[in-house]
């Protein structure tokens, strides 16, 4: 795999500094969510950009009821993008819960729109899109002819809901990502867990693969600051209880996709198959859902219904990655043959 | 035996702590060593008896663990070890078991991906029910075959002689290739000539779905002609495994087993076609077919929501298509303790888990000397010590709203040095209290008090109060409660196996990091215990909270959970012991239509599914004759909001509304309060 990252700056200077491109982003609560079409419309303002943003609402019978808040802050956002002059367009918005028709229907309808533009490069902003969405999403543009370009950008945030208030609540039965089923139980594979904030009852999903699963990996993410290492490590008890884990734990760049799968290359390498469950930062997700794509394996995740209004707030540096370009997936590009 | 233990680090070898019994499921040997086969079959035979069973019980309670048995790999193990059946199934006819766990083969994604839309034809359930029948039929026909391989290995001869399978017989290529031919599969098979074969286009088709659901697959166009009748195969499956078994006499013979696990998360998991894709399982419970039977294991009410079959509104009905098997009665203490089997099956449980992992013989006499017996009276004295003139003198405290020479009359009576004054204190001034309450005199109440036998010491009041009177005890002494005891783990887990190894696995941690080995210690000390039952129950009410609809019961049981524990330490007259818990009638809880009503029973329901709630019917003392349903915490959680374990007496009389406010609403929940000070207002 060689997977081109950096700063998004830096990305886009040397990627798109010739291309009309399309930015497709989230609407949500999250401050995060404005900073790459704002960048994009502000710094990149030489080029065509158009903007494209969905809106994600969660389910009518989400626990708690943070409808209104939720609604409240997208304002503040949307008032913020008009004020930055960002003009973008409104796709449909979509239930938290939609199935991979729903998501289908809604991805073919911005494609129409985007071809008709004749543009060919996407820039995908995964920051505030839960991964249900983003996982699907990043499947069908990679394996799709269209588009030829694709760069995931991902916007850091300054910081996350504390203690002891909850990311999110109110969750499903363990279950595949949409688009990243495997049905089939086959004996001896790995699964590899990436720990987040939040436990979001990660051991009922271990049980359900007891089966399959001969071998557990567990991926934290570097670097660890007090807060962030000290929540992860509670996630873990809860999981592991006071076993020894030292032998099944890798600590990998929260950012560092590219890294992230050399490691599940090796893992994979010692076993039939792996199965993931992200539950970590979204860029080892990214890379999970990357690794899952190539060799069809099946993400699994027990959904959130209820995202509380204030999950992250203020906006960090923003990182770009380039998953596909010349309609090539990263994944079958060779390091050793460019 | 004890140095080698010694050795070993206590905190990585708690025999308790792996609890989660997926880990024995798939471990045959495991499951082997560890199921508590003589205890739990003899009341769960059904489940092993030719015949559609769903066996139904809350979070934990042991429905996998029992109907894992059923499963060809465990049976296999049984068999090669022990060279027979676990004893209770000796009698049993044999079966071939195969299994499906609906969740884990993403059942749920038919219809949420449409076969209608990828055909390019309009909307159509139906054609959605056939695409997921089509998956079923090849995943169990799959395992099926994966079942004959494994009776065909060599160690496998114990197996194949139970099932009366010809060693020979199972091997020839004959076999596949008649399989390959049946009507059943309408041509799809044609050609495969040996078992190979068989798998390899079984494969095929599994493959196919597999991509279907990743969004990847071609149209499913031959599903119009070559997809199997799901009956029909199962019908043909079943009849093979007759045909296999001739080695047995007829009445012997083996039939088809089938396994369907995690039936009820379908419906939290697919919202538009859950309903559909629950028929067709319930079409083959129909089917009522001699040869094959199915098992279903489901949480207590998640089963009945949808009985209907594909295509009919005609349901599948109780006793006559299936049986249940509802191991909450059978594991649940009744009133009059007969047929009470949980204290075996618990310390069974212990025993199975301390010989297999520390390799240890402890008989279960001595494992329960390990948590010692629990009395009101040692209870007592850990908050308030008969040998500590400080401690008496503060338990006088503990006499509130009484007049001084009834308060004085207390003391001379009750602090006679002993062991346990302090509840006799509390006990004597509460009975004190419901007098003047009631308008006795002083010298009414002084009379009283010195009578022989003491009032406060009559079988049922004592019996009935003296939980409460402790809890009040702890508090006034601005102390945790102590929880030690056999008998209060057993009292504690609630008839829930999980729920009793959740218990030994946090006091066997507490001990471990005190650096105290929990079998040198006989009995282990209170506060060890205390510390881990109270780490247990925190536990138990926090996992709940990840569970599905999880975030709403952690809000509104915290609610009542204060609310209960307020009430309890206000009631210094000890007016109504049995308030730990409340009831509705049962006729408001299923008012057709009305959405309190159903909103409150979902609630409720879901909270016994997950075990946080108990429920219980209830016969009304209220005159009108109308049942009633009583609820209560789950025991385990008790600790936790500090309210007694015990449940006795009346429940707080509660309505459908009182419940959907504590429930739903947002003000602070009153349990109970305003009927307490009508009644005195009315005493008075």
């Amino acid at each position: 795999m060689r997977l081109p990252w950096g700063s998004f700056l830096d990305i886009s200077q040397s990627f798109l500094y010739d291309k009309d491109f399309v930015v497709l982003g989230c609407l949500s609560s999250e401050d995060r969510c404005c900073k790459v079409p704002t960048v994009c419309h502000q710094e990149l303002d030489d080029h065509h950009v158009k903007t494209y943003l969905l809106q994600v609402i969660d389910p009518p019978n989400a626990f708690p009821d943070y409808s209104v808040q939720t609604a409240n802050k997208i304002s503040e956002i949307r008032e913020r993008l008009e004020a930055d002059y960002v003009r973008y367009v409104m796709l449909p918005t979509l239930d938290l819960k939609a199935t991979e028709d729903d998501l289908e229907e809604s991805l073919q309808d911005f494609q129409t729109k985007v071809e008709e533009l004749n543009i060919d490069t996407i820039v995908f902003d995964i920051s505030a899109f839960p991964k249900r969405y983003f996982c699907f999403l990043l499947l069908r543009l990679l394996e799709s002819p269209f588009p030829t370009n694709l760069i995931v950008t991902y916007t850091q945030a300054d910081s996350y809901l504390r203690e002891p208030q909850h990311l999110a609540s109110d969750l499903d039965p363990c279950s595949n990502l949409p688009g990243f089923a495997d049905p089939l139980v086959r004996p001896d594979r790995t699964i590899v867990i990436s720990i987040g904030f939040e436990q979001l009852n990660l051991a009922a999903l271990i049980d359900s693969f007891a089966e399959d699963v001969r071998r557990t990996k567990i991926l934290l993410s570097f670097p660890p600051d007090g807060i962030f290492s000290r929540r992860q490590w509670a996630v873990i008890r809860h999981i592991m209880g006071d076993s020894n884990i030292s032998h099944m734990t890798e600590i990998v760049p929260a950012l560092d996709v590219e890294r992230v799968c050399t490691r599940l290359y090796n893992w994979l390498d010692e076993s039939s198959g792996l199965i993931f469950a992200p539950f970590g930062p979204k860029p080892h997700t990214l890379a999970f859902a990357l690794c899952a794509i190539q060799h069809d394996f099946g993400l699994y995740y027990t959904q959130p219904k209820a995202y509380h209004p204030d999950y992250s707030s203020g906006m960090g540096p923003s990182w770009a990655y380039v998953v596909k370009w010349d309609g090539y997936p990263c994944y079958f590009r060779n390091v050793y043959s460019v | 035996m004890s140095d080698t233990r010694q050795d070993r680090n206590l905190k990585v070898h708690n025999p308790f702590r792996d609890l989660k019994v997926t880990e024995l499921i798939e471990d045959a040997h495991l499951y082997r060593d560890m199921f508590s086969e003589n205890i739990l079959i003899g009341e769960t035979s059904n489940i092993y008896l030719p015949g559609n069973v769903i066996v139904l019980g809350p979070q934990g309670s042991g429905k996998t663990m029992l109907l894992n048995l059923t499963r060809l790999p465990v049976m296999a193990e049984w068999l090669r070890t022990k060279r027979a059946p676990p004893e209770p199934l000796r009698e049993v006819p044999p079966y071939f078991g195969i299994s499906i766990n609906l969740n884990r083969a993403s059942f749920h994604s038919f219809g949420n991906i449409s076969v209608a839309k990828a055909l390019r034809v309009e909307k159509n359930p139906w054609l959605e029910s056939i695409a997921a029948a089509d998956f079923v039929t090849h995943f169990l026909f799959n395992e099926f075959i994966k079942g004959i391989e494994l009776c065909c290995r060599e160690d496998n001869d114990e197996l194949r002689k139970w099932l009366g399978f010809d060693y020979s017989c199972l091997m020839d290529d004959q076999l596949a290739a008649r399989i390959a031919e049946w009507d059943c599969w309408r041509g799809f098979y044609a050609g495969c000539d040996t078992w190979e074969r068989l798998r390899s286009r079984c494969s095929k088709r599994l493959d196919y779905w597999k991509d279907f659901l990743r969004i990847k697959g071609q149209e499913p166009t031959w599903l119009w002609n070559d997809r199997p009748d799901i009956e029909m195969t199962m019908h043909s499956l079943g009849n093979l495994i007759r045909e296999l078994g001739s080695g047995k006499q007829s009445k012997e013979k083996p039939s088809l087993f089938i396994y369907i696990d995690q039936y009820e998360e379908i419906k939290a998991l697919s919202h538009k076609h859950s309903s559909e894709l629950q028929r067709i399982i319930n079409t083959l419970i129909k089917s009522r077919d001699p040869v094959v039977f199915y098992r279903i294991g489901a949480r207590t009410y998640d089963w009945g929501t949808e009985l209907r079959i594909s295509g009919s509104e005609s349901r599948i009905e109780v006793e006559r298509d299936y049986s249940i098997v509802d191991l909450t009665s059978i594991l649940r203490r009744r009133e009059d303790r007969v047929g009470y089997i949980y204290p075996k099956f618990a310390a069974d449980v212990a025993r199975k888990r301390l010989e297999r992992l520390e390799n240890m013989d402890v008989s279960i006499e001595r494992f329960q000397r390990v948590f010692g017996k629990w009395s009101a009276k040692k209870e007592s004295e850990l908050y308030y010590r008969c040998d500590n003139k400080k401690s008496r003198a503060r338990a006088e405290d503990t006499i509130r709203g009484l007049p001084s020479a009834i308060m004085r009359q207390i003391i001379e009576i009750c602090d006679n040095g002993e062991p346990g004054f302090a509840l006799e204190m509390r006990l004597a001034s509460a009975w004190a209290l419901q007098k003047s309450q009631r308008g006795w005199s002083e010298g009414e109440i002084c009379a009283g008090l010195s009578a022989n036998p003491r009032p406060w010491h009559k079988q049922w009041w004592y019996k009935e109060r003296k939980e409460i009177g402790l809890v009040q005890l702890a508090s006034h002494a601005y102390s945790q409660r102590r929880y030690f005891g056999w008998d209060t783990l057993l009292y504690l887990s609630g008839g829930n196996i999980s729920a009793f190894l959740y218990l030994c696995s946090e006091i066997w941690d507490t001990a471990a990091r005190e650096g105290v080995d929990p079998l040198d210690e006989e009995p282990l000390d209170e506060k060890i215990q205390t510390n881990g039952i109270i780490s247990a129950s925190t536990k138990w009410q926090e996992r709940d909270r990840n569970e599905p609809e999880g975030s709403r019961r952690y809000y509104a049981i915290n609610r009542i959970g204060h609310a209960i524990r307020d009430s309890i330490r206000r009631d210094l007259a000890l007016s109504n012991p049995g308030h730990t818990g409340f009831s509705i009638p049962k006729l408001s809880l299923y008012k057709e239509g009305d959405d309190e009503s159903i909103r409150v029973r979902t609630f409720l329901h879901n909270a016994v599914n997950w075990a946080i709630v108990e429920e219980r019917d209830h016969a009304s003392k209220n005159g009108d004759g109308q049942p009633r349903l009583k609820y209560y915490l789950h025991p385990l959680i008790s600790p936790y909001f500090e309210i007694p374990i015990k449940r006795v007496k009346e429940p707080y009389y509660s309505n459908l509304h009182e419940v959907y406010i504590w429930l739903f609403g947002g003000d602070e929940v009153k349990f109970g309060t305003d009927r307490k000070r009508t009644r005195l207002r009315k005493d008075r």
